[in-house]
């Protein structure tokens, strides 16, 4: 089965796309659904994963929440484009490194139809262009169902990551496409050339989509 | 029977992680697919399910310590006793062989995974048949499904649908399920052509190889300049019509792997021996595979000649997102009725697709028109060269 399920939430809370990426995990393990990409917005929210150092979190002033995604902390909101990826890797044929190879892959061809070239580095998960990082990864497999994702800045507010040290850097790491580009990008042109790209680079056949889109 | 499990058999690609939780201890009865442990690798959590039912005897580091690919991280007893028909050995640590099971059948080691083992079974599959893959002559999933598949279609062959092959389709498919394409074909005379061909190879000094593929880009470009729409994309998602300022010719290769668009930039700027010796070394490239990416890109329109293998008339399809391509098919010696005397000359018919959304019939005839007046009185084309 090469089939993928594109759910567009739009803006959700956080809780609330963590809940249906569980139920999916489950239907998924249980055959009941195909892979599926959740595409959401949330509404400002600070996220620690696993790996998160304690003084990565500068203040409290953006509501924050633990979860159980690898990677550290970071930021999300509106205006960041979020992939949440629920996939049998069993069944898909790929590994772990492989997924995350991918995923790359799929945000730095987007950016490169949008006239950025970005890149991956060899030292660190996310997608940078030259010394700001753009978009972050994290993931959780369990069953060989991955949940979790990645994200896209796209029109994010960047001041919003001042309250943290993302992944453990200074805030002003991060970028935005729109701060590139001068806001020449709608998100709805950058979702549709994430779907385009992952459906490319994952080599799914058929494609649905559910939802808003 | 005792398995001994390490991290590379059941975290599949997992090099190396820190162990961060351990959801069972020694003694615990577990169930396959339960959760084992849960291993963080750069940015992702992975929670290791069961391999097997059974107890567990023994478990790898504990949560906070690097677990590492070839480390045994849990010990299973499933509780069966040996098959003593079988001669079934659990390599200790020590040798740094796969911790599989081996059996001797027909004198052939077999080294399979239990699940893999049990596919075979299900699908009734003599293992001892199936050719291995994998590490250390590990036969894996797709081996037992690959081999299912030989086994029914023996004197077929299997081609994988991938690199430039699946290229090609994509963009193809891309074509025909976007562009709605329309065709019209034009008989040329090319005497002159294959006149002034000749006269130039002998006055040159330089040993160049040249084609008529160099005249066909000048036609082209002096008929693209009176028809802006045809050097032009359809930006869908903008919904422009976007007319290109450059003449980036792609010229269709044909290569092992397959059809190739090497891209000649600027083509406008270049004299016939620049195109001519462009072509060339874009040729031997992309034959040869060390096409660089920016030179299959940016193309503006495409000529494909296909008739220098063979075919005196054909359909191409567009390349996409362009809005127009010619194909030249072969040039043949035809009696025809020339100036009022039947005689023998070079002849050629080419034939254009268009993708009817963004041109109309009328628009690609002029184009045809203005190509047929270039390469019948191709001293005007050598003409442009010295303005």
């Amino acid at each position: 089965m090469n089939n993928l399920n594109i759910i567009d939430l739009g803006l959700t809370e956080y809780q609330r796309a963590l809940e249906i990426q569980k139920t999916l995990v489950k239907d998924r393990l249980s055959n009941l659904t195909t892979d599926t990409l959740l595409l959401v917005e949330h509404p400002h929210v600070v996220t620690l994963g696993k790996q998160t150092n304690p003084e990565d979190v500068l203040n409290n002033s953006i509501p924050i929440i633990k979860i159980d995604r690898g990677g550290s902390a970071t930021y999300h909101g509106p205006g960041q484009l979020i992939g949440y990826i629920i996939m049998d890797l069993k069944n898909k044929g790929i590994s772990v490194p492989v997924l995350i190879s991918k995923i790359h892959e799929i945000i730095i061809l987007t950016l490169n139809e949008l006239g950025i070239k970005a890149k991956r580095r060899k030292d660190n998960t996310g997608v940078w262009i030259d010394e700001k990082k753009i978009a972050s990864i994290g993931l959780s497999v369990r069953n060989w169902i991955t949940y979790h994702g990645f994200s896209l800045n796209v029109n994010t507010d960047l001041e919003k990551f001042n309250t943290i040290r993302p992944c453990g850097y200074d805030s002003q790491v991060m970028t935005s496409i729109n701060s590139i580009k001068r806001n020449q990008y709608s998100e709805e042109l950058v979702k549709k050339k994430i779907i385009n790209n992952f459906s490319k680079v994952f080599e799914y056949n058929r494609i649905k989509s559910l939802g808003k889109n | 029977m005792v398995y001994n499990f390490k991290l590379a058999d059941i975290g599949e690609g997992i090099v190396e992680g820190e162990v961060s939780k351990w959801y069972v201890k020694v003694g615990d009865v577990v169930k396959e697919n339960q959760p084992l442990v849960e291993i963080i690798t750069e940015k992702v959590t992975v929670e290791l399910p069961s391999p097997a039912d059974g107890t567990i005897i023994k478990i790898g580091p504990e949560a906070g310590k690097i677990a590492k690919v070839g480390e045994v991280i849990v010990v299973i007893d499933d509780g069966k006793e040996e098959d003593v028909n079988k001669e079934v050995s659990i390599e200790e640590t020590k040798t740094e062989k796969k911790e599989l099971i081996k059996e001797d059948v027909k004198g052939k080691k077999i080294i399979a995974t239990p699940a893999v083992k049990r596919l075979a079974k299900e699908m009734g599959i003599d293992i001892g048949k199936v050719v291995a893959t994998g590490e250390e002559g590990r036969i894996t999933e797709k081996d037992v499904k690959l081999y299912s598949k030989l086994e029914i279609h023996s004197n077929e062959e299997r081609i994988a649908f991938r690199g430039t092959r699946r290229t090609i389709a994509e963009r193809l498919a891309k074509s025909s399920d976007r562009v709605v394409q329309a065709w019209i074909m034009e008989e040329i005379d090319m005497t002159k052509v294959t006149e002034l061909k000749n006269k130039i190879k002998e006055s040159s000094s330089e040993e160049i190889k040249l084609t008529y593929m160099p005249f066909f880009v000048k036609a082209v470009i002096r008929s693209l300049k009176s028809s802006p729409r045809i050097n032009a994309s359809l930006d869908e998602e903008t919904e422009d019509i976007v007319i290109k300022k450059d003449y980036n010719i792609g010229i269709a290769t044909d290569t092992e792997q397959g059809l190739v668009v090497p891209v000649i930039k600027k083509a406008q700027d270049k004299n016939i021996n620049e195109i001519a010796k462009e072509i060339e070394e874009l040729s031997i490239e992309a034959k040869s595979g060390k096409l660089e990416l920016e030179n299959t890109q940016g193309g503006t329109f495409t000529i494909t000649n296909i008739g220098a293998i063979g075919g005196i008339s054909s359909i191409p399809i567009v390349n996409y997102p362009e809005v127009a391509i010619l194909a030249i098919n072969k040039i043949m010696k035809k009696v025809v009725h020339w100036e009022g005397e039947i005689v023998a000359r070079d002849r050629v018919y080419l034939s254009l697709s268009f993708d009817h959304r963004v041109l109309d019939g009328a628009d690609v005839a002029r184009f045809l028109n203005s190509i047929r007046k270039c390469l019948e009185d191709p001293e005007s084309l050598m003409k442009d060269e010295q303005s």
